[in-house]
């Protein structure tokens, strides 16, 4: 479980996360939505030790991580938490194989037919066999986002985070994202942060829904009920009409 | 009121300038601890080494025998009407050692090594490709950087020595189609300003710039910002600091070692 409290962050003058409180229950789905530029990505770096807080609090399992150092990190939390980025984030001169045994760096005592067999078995979850001797420049964009989730599930993390793993996708490899997160999350029961504003796609793979504006969480729901809430942030986010703060 | 914009000018220049190159001792700093664990990143190293030296062999070849065609050219022609021509030897000689050699490489390849550095890892880092990294419990500095720098050093420190040879070689050339020059007066000159510290002084120098165009442009290739005039500007500036670094310690170091030797 991760519980997140009273978490600020802020650049330079500029206030982005102002006491957010959040909670991702052990095998659940929460996505995290809000309009461009409002702290989402800010938010999953913070849990994934990227950036630093301010202030607040971030407790993974009970063990909190805000304050941790880099290789307190590395040989606590990012062995079992990952993170597929917005736009893959592979490396360009590696092959997506290569891409996904780099990954396995994180974790020790792995034999290399271990790793290979890994790297098949990360790749055929994401149906992409056979292409780990591709260059990423090589995919489409949806391959692309498919070869970093296979890299983040190589290490069988327990925690994924997401950040927008449909943008920028036609509705069809949108939806196949989606059911992509689904099976993984029922297959390898992990628990997942995903940072989005695809409103179409949240709620086939979420449990639970987050809004944020102004730097704090104004909204959570369940999923299905997405379309039923009355919040005037919500609705000014769903008319297009929402502005930063 | 002039005066005080002034002042506050220099305040903050000087500041940056401390912050810059404070930071840039922190990264080197990093980076030379994570020399322990240059084996685990061989790899990395040696890809780094077929960028730096080898592929950067044509362009200084073509550099330096201009260079030497140049000097050949001056130098002869300006004391063939007081001295000797075989003088000319050992003044060529002693320059391309000392100092022409090693700034015109450090100079041409802050150019094309500093910026290629820079505009490499800015990309990586404007595409989260370091975030990536570390999330995967890679360091970047030892991953990225290291290899770089232990690269640059030992690539810059071989290139010199085909650097001052072909120049000393292409300077024998011109000097003969301008002032006469035989080969045995050439040679003659060489032997007769010969100094053995010169070519120490010469891979010296080479081997620092090395490490200074190598790690400024990681530290500028890391500090980009978003977007493609982000990683622009990174390599403009990657390349500004190294080139102005390598004149300001050619300097530095010439005189340190006309003290010592």
């Amino acid at each position: 479980m991760i519980e997140i409290r009273e978490l600020k962050k802020t650049f330079e003058s500029h206030s982005v996360l102002d006491g957010i409180d959040l909670n991702l229950n052990k095998g659940e789905t929460l996505t995290v939505m809000g309009i461009s530029g409002c702290g989402k990505t800010t938010l999953l770096k913070l849990v994934i030790g990227l950036l630093s807080a301010d202030s607040g609090s971030i407790k993974v399992d009970g063990k909190e991580v805000t304050g941790l150092t880099e290789k307190e990190f590395n040989t606590t939390i990012r062995r079992r938490m990952t993170m597929v980025f917005q736009q893959g984030a592979l490396w360009d001169s590696k092959t997506v194989g290569e891409n996904i045994e780099l990954a396995l760096n994180i974790r020790e005592g792995i034999s290399e037919p271990e790793r290979r067999d890994m790297v098949i078995e990360s790749l055929e979850r994401v149906s992409m066999e056979g292409t780990e001797n591709m260059y990423p420049e090589e995919l489409s964009g949806g391959m692309i986002k498919r070869a970093a989730i296979a890299r983040a599930i190589a290490a069988r993390p327990d925690y994924l985070l997401y950040d927008e793993p449909t943008t920028g996708l036609d509705p069809v490899l949108s939806r196949r994202i989606s059911e992509l997160i689904i099976k993984l999350d029922e297959e390898l029961r992990t628990s997942s942060l995903v940072i989005s504003h695809d409103i179409s796609s949240i709620p086939h793979f979420s449990d639970r829904v987050a809004m944020m504006h102004g730097g704090k969480i104004v909204l959570t729901c369940e999923a299905g009920k997405i379309w039923d809430q009355e919040d005037e942030v919500f609705k000014d986010f769903l008319h297009g009409t929402l502005e930063n703060v | 009121m002039r005066v005080e914009t002034g002042f506050i000018l220099i305040g903050r220049l000087t500041l940056k300038f401390l912050i810059t190159y404070g930071r840039l001792t922190i990264m080197t700093g990093q980076a030379l601890l994570a020399l322990r664990r240059l084996p685990r990143y061989l790899d990395q190293v040696i890809e780094q080494y077929i960028y730096i030296g080898k592929r950067s062999l044509p362009l200084i070849c073509v550099g330096s025998i201009f260079m030497g065609l140049l000097m050949g050219v001056q130098i002869g022609t300006q004391i063939s009407e007081t001295t000797p021509v075989w003088v000319e030897g050992g003044l060529i000689l002693r320059t391309v050692l000392l100092e022409m050699g090693p700034i015109i490489m450090g100079i041409v390849l802050a150019g094309r090594v500093g910026s290629g550095i820079a505009s490499e890892l800015g990309t990586m880092k404007i595409t989260e490709q370091v975030d990536a990294l570390r999330t995967m419990g890679i360091n970047p500095i030892e991953y990225l950087v290291m290899p770089r720098i232990f690269s640059g050093v030992i690539a810059f420190t071989m290139m010199i020595v085909f650097v001052d040879f072909l120049a000393l070689l292409a300077a024998f050339v011109s000097s003969y189609f301008t002032v006469d020059m035989t080969w045995t007066g050439f040679v003659r000159g060489m032997r007769h300003s010969y100094v053995q510290s010169d070519v120490f002084t010469s891979l010296i120098k080479a081997s620092i710039f090395g490490f200074i165009v190598t790690a400024f442009g990681s530290f500028f290739g890391l500090q980009a910002s978003a977007g493609a005039k982000g990683v622009g500007n990174s390599t403009t500036k990657a390349v500004i600091w190294s080139s102005l670094s390598v004149i300001v310690l050619d300097y530095i170091i010439s005189a340190t070692l006309y003290m010592v030797w």
